[in-house]
């Protein structure tokens, strides 16, 4: 791969997006030294075209910023975010004909000198959908180039452990929680305005800094992702407690799939899987069956 | 865990009925004089769509030693659907709970009538007999 030409391919797109009018704004990101890896930014003159860049450490996922902006967007979105973006489409959030994808070809990045979290199941390089195409070699076509998801098999994990072996993996990552709430700002399927955990006028949602609160946060934000959540890993990447849930989710993406055979941010099309239903659905583990 | 639990303790749980089968269901039990453990604390609500997940969550993670969920049968609920949605809200909500290392035994689903006061008493008495072989939730409320 050629991160300088897809970098100047990019910075080529954005000004040529920027100075014909097609769009109003460009999001990418630009390096950062302070945290030693580039950050997002959104711009929206041609001169500063110049500022974004694409390197291996790009892992940060910005679709989020699509939430946060108006008009009409350019992004440029490697394939993690692109499947954030189909999810935000099926979820009518966006716009199709308000957003340009650059597409960015993605061999898998690299965060603190190793692979970033979630590049390890990482289905393809190659956005799902693009109004534009940046190949590994900075070139307007994707290079092939295959990815071999080899993560954790989550199902197969909790068929061979015992509950309290599970129990001791979820509090030991719970513990390390300072309810920052980091985690549902950098992701692109939190966008609620008003978030469950912050609406502490209910007085049962009680918010105090101890265990069944950390418990009630995730469990209830696992609930929210399920069927949502692409595992971007944004969440993950973002936490500085290095708290690492990201089996829980993972466990709800093989169940989706196993039991209703859907898979997220494929189809911007499809109908979100827990706003649907058949007659037939499974009752396995349902009393009596 | 299993050393201190004796056949004299009774669990708590947390029962959520939809008002139009199951509580109605569980009331002629009631009137039948059918007799059942003392062990769950009924929270009516208007439908099993109703149910928060948080509800149950928050109940487990505050230290419930059970949850059971009881709607109209799937093609009865008053709201058409409503039972449609939470089936499958229920389904992944096992599956994560079970992830986190919480007994599936310790929460149930199940569909009871108005008519169906027997079947409402099976489905307590099982309940409690799962939970009470499990012992007490040491999950939440404490640190
Ligand atoms: S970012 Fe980490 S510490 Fe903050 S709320 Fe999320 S998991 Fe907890
Ligand atoms: S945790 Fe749930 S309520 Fe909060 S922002 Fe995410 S999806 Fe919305
Ligand atoms: S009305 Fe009973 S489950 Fe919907």
């Amino acid at each position: 791969m050629d991160y300088t030409a897809q970098t100047n391919a990019l910075r080529a797109a954005a000004d040529k997006l920027l100075s014909e009018g097609t769009v109003d704004c460009v999001i990418g990101l630009t390096p950062n030294e302070a945290v030693g890896f580039p950050t997002p930014i959104v711009i929206r003159n041609p001169e500063d075209a110049g500022k974004l860049v694409w390197d291996e450490n790009c892992f940060t996922n910005i679709a989020v910023y699509l939430l946060r902006t108006t008009g009409r967007r350019a992004i440029a979105a490697k394939a993690c975010d692109v499947r954030s973006i189909i999810n935000l489409l099926a979820e009518n959030q966006l716009k199709r004909d308000e957003i340009y994808i650059i597409g960015m070809q993605c061999p898998g990045m690299i965060k603190d000198g190793e692979p970033a979290p979630g590049c390890d199941q990482c289905p393809s390089s190659v956005p799902g959908i693009s109004d534009l195409t940046i190949g590994s070699d900075g070139s307007d076509t994707y290079q092939d180039e295959k990815m071999e998801p080899h993560g954790e098999n989550v199902t197969e994990w909790m068929e061979n452990s015992t509950d309290a072996e599970k129990k001791e993996r979820f509090l030991k990552e719970i513990d390390k929680c300072i309810l920052c709430f980091t985690c549902r700002q950098a992701c692109p399927a939190c966008y609620c305005t008003a978030c469950f955990i912050d609406r502490k006028a209910d007085p049962w949602r009680q918010i105090d800094a101890d265990r069944a609160t950390k418990i009630a946060f995730h469990l209830t934000r696992a609930m929210h992702l399920a069927g949502r959540c692409t595992d971007c890993c944004a969440c993950e990447k973002v936490c500085a407690s290095g708290v690492n849930l990201r089996y829980l989710y993972r466990g709800i993406i093989e169940f989706v799939s196993d039991t209703y055979g859907f898979t997220t941010g494929v189809d911007p099309d499809a109908r979100p899987v827990m706003n649907s239903f058949t007659s037939e659905d499974s009752e396995t583990g349902f009393l009596g069956r | 865990m299993s050393e201190n639990v004796n056949t004299e303790w009774t669990p708590r749980i947390v029962t959520f009925l939809c008002n139009w089968c199951s509580y109605a269901g569980a009331d002629l039990a009631g009137t039948s004089r059918l007799q059942y453990p003392p062990s769950i604390r009924v929270i009516r609500v208007p439908c099993s769509g109703r149910i928060n997940p948080q509800y149950i969550i928050k109940a487990i993670a505050d230290g419930a030693d059970g949850v059971l969920v009881s709607g109209c049968h799937p093609g009865d609920c008053h709201y058409l659907a409503g039972n449609m949605y939470a089936r499958r809200r229920f389904a992944v909500l096992k599956r994560l709970l079970t992830l986190a290392g919480i007994n599936s035994d310790r929460v149930h689903f199940t569909w009871v009538s108005a008519s169906e006061a027997e079947s409402f008493v099976r489905a307590v008495k099982e309940v409690t007999e799962k939970v009470r072989a499990l012992g007490p939730n040491d999950l939440g409320g404490m640190e």
